[in-house]
C-alpha cells in the first residue's frame, strides 16, 4: 500500500488537468489522506492437449489499481480499475474499467456497502471478478453475522445464462444478472465454525439481445450453501454443500450439486490438504457467475469438479518453503464420473514460486493431465509485482 | 518549551535576551507580532525591542503544528562575541531537544489514535489486546508484524486473501492506510509488554 503524500499542489493541477489551483487543492487534500493498492502481473501461458498437438501460447497482461479513501471513522470511498488484456480471447488490447466505485458505511459494528462491489456469498468468484451494482450490509448478532445483499445487475466475464444448466459453453463477457438477493449467516457455535447462504436469481437482462435462441438464462434460480469447520488437535476438517435448484420452465433446466469434504494442517512445516468431492448427476456447477474460482467449486489449475457431472474424487495439495525465498506447491486431483461413456479425468500440478521481495515474485506451473479422455500438457510463467 | 525558560536567566545575564514565537502562519507580519519570552515578555514585538537599543544577533525558524515557530536572539551593544557564541550554541541544544520533544509528542498522539481506532473498530473481533482469533479464523493480530498486517490489509482489498470470512474483514480494510496501521500496532506493543 502506498499512500499519496508527495504530490504538489503544481503536481495535482498538473495530474488533473485542472485549471484552478482551488480545484487542485481538494485534488491534493485527497490524495493526503488516500491508499493506493494494487498490482501488476504478466503470464505466459502454454497449452497441449491430444488434439492440438502443437502448443499454443497465449499471453495475459494485468494491471490493478484502488484507491481507498477514508472520508471519516465511519465511511469510506472505493475506487478500483483493472486493466487487462488477453491474446487468448477478443479482448487483445488492453481494456480499462472500473471494478468497484463504492461507498462502506461502519457504525456500530454494523457495515454497509454501497455501489459497484465484488459480488458477495459462494455462490461468485471469491476473487473480485464478478461485480454487482447493490447493497451489501453486515450485521453482527451476538455470536453470529448476518448478511444481506441485494443487487440490481451483476456483470461477471464468466457469466453464462446456460452454464448452471450444464447445456452450454458460450462465454458471454459482460453479460447481466439481474435482481440477486442473498442472505448468510456466519458464525461459530462452540468449536464449529459456520457458514449458510440461501441465494435467488431471480430475472435476466437483455438475453434475446446476445445470446438469442441459444440462451438458457439462469433465471428463477436458487442456491444454498453450507460450510463447517471443525478443528481437531492439529488439523481442520472442513465440509460444504452447495446446491443449484432452477425453478425455470425451460426444458433443459436441471439442477445441480456439489460437496466436498476435507482436512487440512501443517506438518513439519509441509502445509497438507485432502478433499473429497462429489458432484450430483447434473453436474457440480453451482456457481451463478459459473467462476470456478468461487468457493463453492473445488479444483487445481485447469480442472474443476464443477465440469464433472455424478462424479466423485479427490484433491491433494502439499506445499512448502524450500528456502526463505523459494516455495513449491505440489496438486492431485483424480475425478471420475458415473454417467456411461464418460472416461475419467486427472491432473498433476508442480508450481514453483520464487519470492524475490515481499512485494515480487516469479512462478512457473507445470500441469499435465487428461480431461475426459484426453491428455493434456500445461505450463505457466507468472510474474507479479504488488504494492 | 520548559527548555527555553530554562535559559532565559543566562541570557538575561549576558545583556542578551531570547524571544520567541511558535506556530506563526504569517512570516509578512512576525515582526510586529509581540513575542513571548526573555525581555519581550509576551508584551514587546522586535519593533518595539529595536526601540529600545536592542538588535537581532540571530534567528532560528523551525515549522510547528500549525504554522512556523520562531526564535530571535536580541542583544544589546556592548555584548561580546563569546557570549553570542556561548548563546548559539545553546539554542542549538535547546533545539534539538525541542525535535526530540516533538517526536516524543507525536509517539503519544500516535499512542492515542491507534487506541481510539483500536476501539472503535477492531475491539470486538480482535480482542482487547489483538490476542483473540477473530470469528475462529484470523491469526491473533498481537503476534503479527507491522509487515504481515500490511499485506494481509492489502489482500483483503485485492480480493486475494481469505481465511474463510473475508467479506467481514474486507470493508474494515478499507479504513486501513500505513500509518494508522503503525497506530494500531504501536497500541498493540503497548498493551502486550
Amino acid at each position: 500500500m502506498t499512500k499519496i503524500v508527495k504530490m504538489s499542489l503544481a503536481a495535482a493541477v498538473a495530474v488533473a488537468g485542472l485549471n484552478s489551483t482551488a480545484s487542485a487543492a481538494n485534488l491534493a487534500e485527497w490524495a493526503q489522506n488516500t491508499t493506493l493498492s494494487g498490482y501488476v502481473r504478466y503470464r505466459l501461458n502454454n497449452d497441449m492437449d491430444d488434439a492440438t498437438k502443437d502448443g499454443d501460447t497465449t499471453e495475459e497482461a494485468k494491471a490493478v489499481m484502488k484507491f481507498t479513501t477514508p472520508v471519516n471513522d465511519a465511511v469510506t470511498a472505493n475506487l478500483k480499475y483493472v486493466s487487462e488484456a488477453k491474446t487468448a480471447s477478443a479482448q487483445k488490447e488492453a481494456d480499462t474499467s472500473v471494478k468497484e466505485a463504492n461507498f462502506v458505511v461502519s457504525a456500530a459494528g454494523a457495515t454497509v456497502i454501497a455501489g459497484l462491489q465484488t459480488s458477495q456469498s459462494p455462490f461468485f468468484a471469491n476473487n473480485g471478478d464478478t461485480r454487482s451494482h447493490g447493497v451489501t450490509a453486515l450485521i453482527p448478532a451476538g455470536p453470529v453475522t448476518i448478511a444481506g445483499a441485494y443487487y440490481f445487475t451483476t456483470v461477471g466475464s464468466d457469466i453464462k445464462y446456460d452454464s448452471a444448466l450444464g447445456t452450454g459453453t458460450t462465454a458471454n463477457d459482460g453479460l447481466l444478472l439481474n435482481s440477486v438477493t442473498a442472505f448468510g449467516l456466519l458464525g461459530k457455535a462452540g468449536i464449529v465454525d459456520f457458514k449458510l447462504w440461501y441465494a435467488t436469481a431471480e430475472d435476466e437482462a437483455d438475453v434475446e439481445d446476445v445470446l438469442g435462441a441459444i440462451a438458457q438464462p439462469v433465471k428463477n434460480a436458487s442456491a444454498t450453501s453450507i460450510a463447517v469447520t471443525v478443528p481437531v488437535g492439529p488439523v481442520a476438517i472442513d465440509a460444504m454443500m452447495t446446491e443449484l435448484t432452477v425453478n425455470d420452465t425451460v426444458a433443459a433446466a436441471k439442477d445441480t450439486g456439489i460437496t466436498k469434504i476435507g482436512v487440512s494442517g501443517s506438518f513439519s512445516k509441509v502445509d497438507l490438504s485432502a478433499t473429497y468431492v462429489t458432484t450430483e448427476k447434473n453436474g457440480g456447477r453451482v456457481a451463478i457467475d459459473n467462476d470456478t474460482d468461487a468457493v463453492s467449486d473445488a479444483g487445481l489449475d485447469k480442472l474443476a469438479f464443477s465440469g464433472i457431472a455424478d462424479g466423485s474424487g479427490f484433491i491433494i495439495t502439499a506445499g512448502a518453503s524450500l528456502t526463505d525465498t523459494i516455495s513449491a506447491e505440489l496438486g492431485i486431483l483424480d475425478a471420475s464420473s458415473d454417467v456411461t461413456g464418460t472416461k475419467d479425468s486427472s491432473e498433476t500440478d508442480l508450481t514453483v514460486k520464487y519470492q524475490m521481495s515481499k512485494n515480487f515474485y516469479a512462478s512457473v506451473l507445470y500441469a499435465t493431465g487428461e480431461d475426459a479422455g484426453t491428455d493434456f500438457e500445461y505450463s505457466q510463467i507468472e510474474v507479479k509485482y504488488s504494492f | 518549551m520548559r527548555y527555553i525558560l530554562f535559559l532565559l536567566p543566562a541570557f538575561i545575564y549576558a545583556n542578551t535576551t531570547m524571544c520567541y514565537k511558535n506556530n506563526w502562519s504569517d512570516p509578512s507580519t512576525i515582526e510586529r507580532e509581540k513575542l513571548d519570552g526573555g525581555e519581550c515578555k509576551g508584551e514587546k514585538s522586535i519593533e518595539n525591542m529595536k526601540k529600545d537599543g536592542w538588535s537581532v544577533d540571530d534567528i532560528k525558524i523551525s515549522s510547528g503544528k500549525s504554522g512556523m515557530n520562531y526564535i530571535y536572539i536580541l542583544k544589546q551593544s556592548g555584548t561580546s562575541k563569546a557570549v553570542t557564541k556561548d548563546l548559539n550554541t545553546e539554542v542549538s541544544k535547546s533545539l534539538v531537544s525541542l525535535e526530540k520533544n516533538k517526536e516524543a509528542k507525536q509517539v503519544e498522539a500516535d499512542l492515542k489514535e491507534g487506541e481510539r481506532f483500536y476501539k472503535l473498530k477492531c475491539v470486538t473481533c480482535h480482542g482487547e489486546k489483538g490476542e483473540l482469533k477473530a470469528k475462529g479464523t484470523s491469526r491473533p493480530i498481537n503476534t503479527l508484524s507491522i509487515e504481515e498486517i500490511e499485506t494481509s490489509v492489502r489482500g483483503y482489498k485485492m480480493d486475494e486473501y481469505n481465511r474463510g470470512l473475508a467479506i467481514l474483514m474486507k470493508p474494515y480494510a478499507s479504513f486501513l492506510y500505513d500509518e494508522r496501521i503503525k497506530q494500531i500496532k504501536l497500541y498493540l506493543d503497548s498493551v502486550n509488554k
